[in-house]
């Protein structure tokens, strides 16, 4: 992110996307021990890719566990001096809990698929361009910065032009005092780009709000680690009211895959990826979402094919965007994790976005999180502005029972804040009842 | 009257015991609970699938059990409108109001104000550390509440008593105290273990600084409790104990504790017991507290009413009124020869009924009330009005 090169070769010509990513999908069936076995299912270069891929298994977090690192590494590739000099190491995700996974991590890779993906959306073209400040405020897990030396001076959490801002690993602990720090530690940094996790930055931004303290405004917002909730996005623009802010999709496996542009289209950073839609079955769920299955392209040391990340998107319809570009995919939305979506009282699938859309509406709702117990019953947990309690629990129980059917036994338990997982990240839902991909997913 | 919670039977094993070939009536449950099956489960569940420690593992296993028992926090911390950040596990109530007598730096001549019937729990750790000034009783018992005002010195230190006290079975007015307390610029410490499984708790709405509680008297297992601290009052507090889990960093130099809770959590925590009280409060959330209530309250009434019926039946604080009253009755009986341990005994024995018999750990209470110890039936959400008839019928009867 402040390292700086030319440009790459910028020609995102579908044909050469397809040629690009023919050929590593070749070098990979060949040369990297894992997919070997895969070999025999593939039904050879003469058949039209997209036929290929669909004939290849789905690459899992399971799998990643179980072969990384020597399973996804080249064989050519001398990994002892790999590591000796630096040039890549092993690291393990945040995750949520039992999706922790380690990967082989190359730098130089990673920071070429960030300077790719920002190319996407103008005001971050423009920074991505030339040196500059960027802060990240997220959970210590997600940002590599736990550490075991006790509290970090601002000194020793700024890594070049990057400031770390955040040390807490709940961040619904934070007291004034700490975001009065951080406020400081920003104004005092000035940094262009604020790399955050939304319901951190929401957080930050009401208690900033609630102790009249104003926040340094970066020429962009981008956010990541974790889907964005309207409620965070309305606090967040308070804050920040003339910051343009960017949402980024990606993962520690598979670098940077989705940028927003100015009109709020997810595009595929086509240089470092090769993207798959695995919609959901008849009946299931809407067949405009999937799941995202990634392809890494160019990464020497760490071939990923068919990689489920967890995620689900909506596949964008109707005229092309109104940004001009025209390749690769265009997502509407993210539509959330996979293991975090609920069912109706019918068994449809209903993501963690469709949930937060239909939630908006809710009068008062500061947060929430969306337990399914059984096929029919759901218990919400909610905050909400002092003095709107009853009115919220009245929406809350309204509108879910129109999401979820009529049937629907809705529990409101109203919370005094609800805190993250021990990965850091906030669970806006989740549901007791088993959750296949390979069975939603065709 | 309505057993409305009696369908909760079934989830309680323990009641399908008997003794002597028997089914048992327990009304024990002030001294400790039985566990409902999802209790059960929870715990066997870290032992058969999660035997990993907490926050210090780098595997899957010591990650899920370690969100397991965060989750467990969160849960309780729902359960008193709480933030998570603001519950630190300990052993029972007890540790948890030993944590905090030892941590507010009490001098000998400081004082702490409360009700004279407190448990020991919730007397000797400030008798210990400091001079305690005991409110006063009327002549059943009951604590004189209003006074709390003239008790107050400039030497006071801290106010702790007991959402309902474990001899009483009233609900002490603790936004009374709270205010009387914050006017001047000292700590309330609410004893919930009692009223956890009866009353709602909402610490906000309480105005409480501290509140402690225990496990197994809220359907949890033993050698489990929680504090709950005020945030900047946990962030006062001087360190209990110290070891492995609550710094972040030591060195030659110095050390650094932790943040938040795990600050006081040094050592290996009881962890299949913090998982299996979360299992605990989320189980009874589940029924509504407001109904657990309405539920324990009826029960109560007809205890009271019932044992107020019986000549020389005493029943300690029964000059409260009936609806600040839980399903708790501590009473003594005037029947030369049976001393309360020996009728407790003679009730399980001849009607299998379990109660209490003795001094329930409040001595200064029996002092005042010039009495060799008191019967204690108490209920909780899956006992019925059949039972406190059995009760009541066993006890007349003995009385002939």
């Amino acid at each position: 992110m402040y390292t700086l090169s030319a440009p790459e070769d910028t020609s995102t010509s579908p044909e050469r996307h397809a040629a690009r990513f023919q050929s590593t999908l070749d070098r990979a069936l060949l040369t990297i021990p894992f997919y070997r076995e895969w070999k025999a299912r593939d039904p050879g270069p003469s058949v039209p890719i997209a036929q290929r891929l669909a004939a290849l298994p789905v690459l899992t977090k399971r799998d990643l566990r179980a072969h990384v690192p020597d399973g996804f590494m080249p064989d050519s590739r001398a990994s002892a001096a790999g590591f000796a000099s630096g040039d890549i190491e092993i690291v393990t995700t945040s995750g949520t809990s039992d999706d922790r996974v380690s990967v082989v991590w190359h730098q130089a890779w990673w920071d070429r698929s960030e300077r790719e993906a920002a190319r996407i959306h103008p005001a971050l073209a423009r920074l991505f361009s030339r040196p500059h400040r960027e802060a990240v405020l997220t959970s210590p897990v997600c940002a590599g910065a736990v550490c075991h030396v006790g509290d970090a001076s601002m000194a020793e959490r700024t890594i070049g032009s990057l400031l770390f801002l955040n040390q807490a690993q709940d961040p619904t602990a934070w007291d004034e005092r700490n975001v009065r720090r951080m406020a400081d530690e920003l104004r005092e940094f000035g940094p262009e780009v604020l790399e955050a996790d939304p319901a951190y930055l929401a957080i930050m931004a009401r208690t900033a709000r609630a102790a009249g303290l104003s926040l340094h405004q970066p020429a962009c917002i981008v956010l990541t680690y974790e889907f964005p909730s309207r409620i965070h996005l309305r606090a967040i623009g308070r804050a920040f009211p003339d910051v343009p802010v960017v949402s980024s999709y990606g993962s520690t496996e598979t670098g940077h895959v989705f940028t927003q542009c100015s009109h709020g289209t997810f595009h595929q950073n086509l240089e470092t990826s090769h993207v798959d839609i695995q919609p959901f079955q008849p009946g299931r769920g809407d067949p405009a979402i999937g799941r995202i299955l990634v392809s890494t392209l160019d990464n020497p040391w760490f071939t990923l094919l068919r990689f489920d990340v967890g995620d689900l998107a909506r596949v964008r319809g109707g005229a092309p965007c109104p940004c001009g570009r025209r390749e690769g995919l265009a997502i509407a939305a993210i539509e959330g994790r996979l293991r975090d979506v609920t069912f109706d009282t019918e068994g449809r699938v209903v993501t963690v976005k469709g949930l937060d859309d239909a939630l908006d509406r809710a009068p008062g709702l500061t947060g929430y999180q969306v337990v399914q117990s059984a096929p029919t019953r759901y218990v919400v947990r909610f905050t909400a502005e002092p003095g709107e309690e009853a009115a919220t629990a009245g929406a809350v129980q309204e509108l879910l029972k129109g999401l979820y059917g009529a049937r629907a036994e809705i529990q409101t338990l109203r919370e005094n804040v609800i805190s993250p997982e021990q990965s850091g990240k906030f669970r806006l839902s989740r549901s007791t009842l088993p959750v296949r991909p390979e069975e939603l997913c065709a | 009257m309505s057993d409305a919670l009696s369908r909760t039977r079934e989830d309680f094993p323990f009641l399908r015991r008997t003794i002597d070939g028997r089914p048992l009536t327990y009304l024990d449950s002030a001294s400790t609970s039985p566990k409902p099956q999802c209790v059960i489960d929870a715990v066997t569940r870290v032992y058969l699938e999660g035997t990993s420690n907490v926050h210090r593992g780098v595997h899957t296993i010591a990650d899920e059990v370690t969100e397991s028992y965060e989750e467990a926090r969160r849960a309780i911390a729902s359960f008193i409108n709480a933030a998570p950040s603001e519950i630190v596990f300990t052993r029972n109530t007890t540790e948890a109001i030993n944590l905090v007598a030892a941590g507010i730096g009490l001098q000998p001549d400081d004082e702490v104000v409360l009700p004279a019937l407190e448990h020991h729990s919730n007397y000797l750790p400030w008798r210990l550390r400091a001079r305690v000034t005991p409110l006063g009783l009327k002549e059943d018992g009951l604590p004189l509440y209003d006074d709390v005002e003239g008790s107050l010195t400039p030497r006071t230190r801290l106010l702790a008593l007991a959402h309902v006290s474990n001899t009483a079975g009233v609900i002490a007015p603790v936004r009374l105290w709270a205010d009387a307390a914050h006017a001047r610029g000292v700590p309330l410490l609410v004893d919930a273990s009692q009223s956890a499984s009866h009353v709602p708790l909402d610490v906000r709405a309480l105005d409480c600084d501290f509140l402690a509680l225990s496990g197994h008297k809220l359907l949890g297992p033993s050698g489990i409790g929680v504090l709950y601290a005020r945030r900047e009052r946990l962030a006062a507090l001087s360190l209990y104990q110290t070891g492995g889990g609550m710094v972040r960093y030591h060195g030659e130099d110095r050390f650094e504790a932790g943040e938040g809770p795990q600050r006081f959590e040094a050592g290996t925590p009881n962890i299949e017991g913090a998982i299996g009280l979360g299992a605990a409060v989320e189980w009874l959330r589940g029924l509504s507290m407001t109904a657990v209530l309405s539920h324990s309250q009826d029960l109560g009434r007809h205890l009271v009413e019932a044992l107020r019926e019986i000549r020389g039946v005493r029943i300690v604080a029964g000059s409260a009124p009936l609806e600040s009253r839980i399903g708790l009755a501590t009473f003594g009986i005037d029947a030369p020869g049976f001393s309360p341990e020996v009728i407790a005994r003679l009730l399980c024995d001849r009607y299998q009924i379990l109660v209490s018999g003795g001094y329930h750990c409040a001595h200064i209470l029996h002092h005042r009330l010039r009495r060799e110890g008191t019967l204690r039936a108490s209920t909780h959400v899956f006992n019925t009005h059949a039972e406190i008839d059995r009760l009541l019928a066993a006890v007349k009867e003995i009385m002939k």
